[in-house]
């Protein structure tokens, strides 16, 4: 459409091949939220685990019981027992930086 | 960006569950199109959570094309506590009634209540003059004008405020603190403040140097402040006294046949200001003013109260030539007597007033004899070195 337009959808690009996850612990319960930005994918999930794919990564998060809420596009929020936050590669473009 | 998604769940929520088919796909889909969830988890082969009832279709059709079998459950909120109540006509019936009687009660007085130290008695009279009581019409109220009338009329005021809460006037007057006089330690005569025969004297402190019938002059000595103590010893005293005189005055007074006068009667100009709360927004380009003019403020009261406009007004002074008979002249001087009466003579009793009118060829000329009584005790410090 224009060179305006094709570089505001390249800065979209950009902004979203970042991921920033935020790790709240809460207080004197075991609870803990999880936030998870610009989340592409829920790529399985049940009682105990939740693995969401970003750019770059798997996030794979244990824990009991998980329940997944979101906020805005692509931003998700996990609530629960959280017991481990484990991240692996998958083919998508970015990079993981932890 | 949170709370804004978040504001669609204020107005109630819908649980759902789904049966089989992807529901991590599902759960993607649900995330890719912005739909805010609250709840969502996975348990038993099941997928539950709650959303907005605005956003259930949606979820529905996502899951069916999901392949999931999706079933609404509880539903709580101020959306179904409303749809409950949609088919009862006589509550819209009664909101409008309510809506109409609030509108009706608030386009006119009908309690005022006073606030400070507003006396009732003192402000009525002045508030009716300006044309306030219960039943006026708010919107045709001036409240600067008021305002105004208030702060000249009221002695002391030091701060006056006229507005309106719904149907209630608010009169808040607020009186000065009087400063208290502070006495002085300080060695002081008293003297004449002008010539005088002195009809009477009250000495507090001091020695009285002068006798009642007698006459003194301007800057004469009457309350000495240096006393002896019948010894050897002086004592240098505050002295305070009050002396009455009599004393005559003349003044001249003079108004012509013909005259030419400034008269603020010519063409206005109105700037209008929108007032919401404490500020103040011009509904003009430019700055208000106009040379030569006459300032003058209206303010009027809109929506029920809740703002109001400010109208500048500039009213341009025009030059008039304007033609006395001689009746009209000697009237216009009886007036000129009574304001200097009233500006200048207001601490002294006037025990009489000799008129004698002299015609001029282009106008009357007053000489008016004053016979005065009043204080005429000015304290002077005594210079010590």
């Amino acid at each position: 459409m224009g060179v305006l337009y094709d570089k505001l959808v390249g800065l979209d690009e950009i902004s979203s091949r970042e991921s920033v996850i935020t790790v709240k612990l809460c207080g004197k319960t075991d609870e803990a939220e999880i936030y998870v930005e610009n989340c592409r994918k829920v790529l399985s999930c049940d009682n105990e685990f939740i693995t969401l794919g970003v750019c770059g990564a798997d996030i794979k998060i244990s824990g009991t019981p998980l329940m997944l809420e979101n906020f805005g596009v692509g931003g998700v929020k996990i609530t629960g027992k959280i017991a481990s936050v484990d991240f692996s590669d998958n083919n998508s473009k970015g990079s993981v930086n932890k | 960006m949170k709370s804004e998604k978040r504001s669609d769940l204020f107005f109630g929520t819908v649980e759902f569950s789904g049966l089989g088919g992807f529901q991590e796909n599902l759960a993607t889909a649900l995330l890719e199109s912005g739909i805010p969830i609250r709840k969502l988890r996975f348990s038993e082969a099941e997928i539950h959570g709650e959303v907005s009832p605005f956003n259930y279709y949606k979820t529905a059709s996502l899951a069916r094309k999901n392949g999931v079998r999706i079933r609404a459950g509880k539903r709580k909120g101020l959306y179904f506590t409303l749809s409950k109540y949609r088919a009862r006509s006589g509550l819209y019936v009664g909101l409008l009634v309510f809506i109409l009687l609030i509108s009706i009660l608030q386009t006119t007085v009908l309690d005022i209540k006073f606030d400070g130290e507003a006396v009732p008695a003192e402000i009525n009279p002045i508030l009716e003059e300006c044309g306030i009581k219960i039943g006026t019409s708010i919107s045709d109220i001036n409240f600067s004008a008021a305002e105004q009338r208030l702060m000249l009329e009221v002695p002391g005021c030091a701060w006056a405020d006229v507005s309106c809460e719904g149907f209630r006037l608010r009169v808040e007057v607020h009186k000065g603190i009087e400063v208290p006089e502070i006495e002085g330690t300080n060695p002081r005569n008293i003297v004449a403040s002008r010539s005088a025969v002195i009809i009477s004297q009250t000495v507090r402190k001091g020695g009285s140097v002068v006798t009642v019938g007698s006459g003194v002059n301007a800057g004469d000595l009457l309350v000495s402040g240096v006393v002896h103590d019948g010894g050897d010893n002086i004592m240098f005293i505050h002295s305070d006294a009050e002396i009455i005189g009599e004393f005559t005055e003349t003044e001249e007074f003079f108004v012509p046949y013909r005259e030419t006068v400034q008269l603020a009667e010519g063409k206005q100009k109105r700037f209008n200001y929108l007032i919401f709360g404490d500020d103040e927004y011009p509904l003009f380009f430019g700055k208000a003013f106009a040379e030569n003019s006459l300032y003058s403020e209206e303010t009027r009261l809109i929506l029920n109260g809740n703002m109001k406009i400010k109208t500048a007004v500039y009213t341009e002074y025009v030059e008039k030539e304007i033609t006395r008979s001689p009746e009209t002249c000697v009237s216009e001087l009886k007036k000129q007597i009574e304001m200097y009466e009233e500006n200048f003579y207001k601490d002294y009793e006037i025990v009489t007033s000799n008129e004698r009118y002299y015609p001029e060829e282009d106008g009357i000329r007053v000489a008016v004899d004053f016979t005065l009584r009043g204080n005429i005790a000015k304290p002077v410090d005594i210079e010590m070195s």
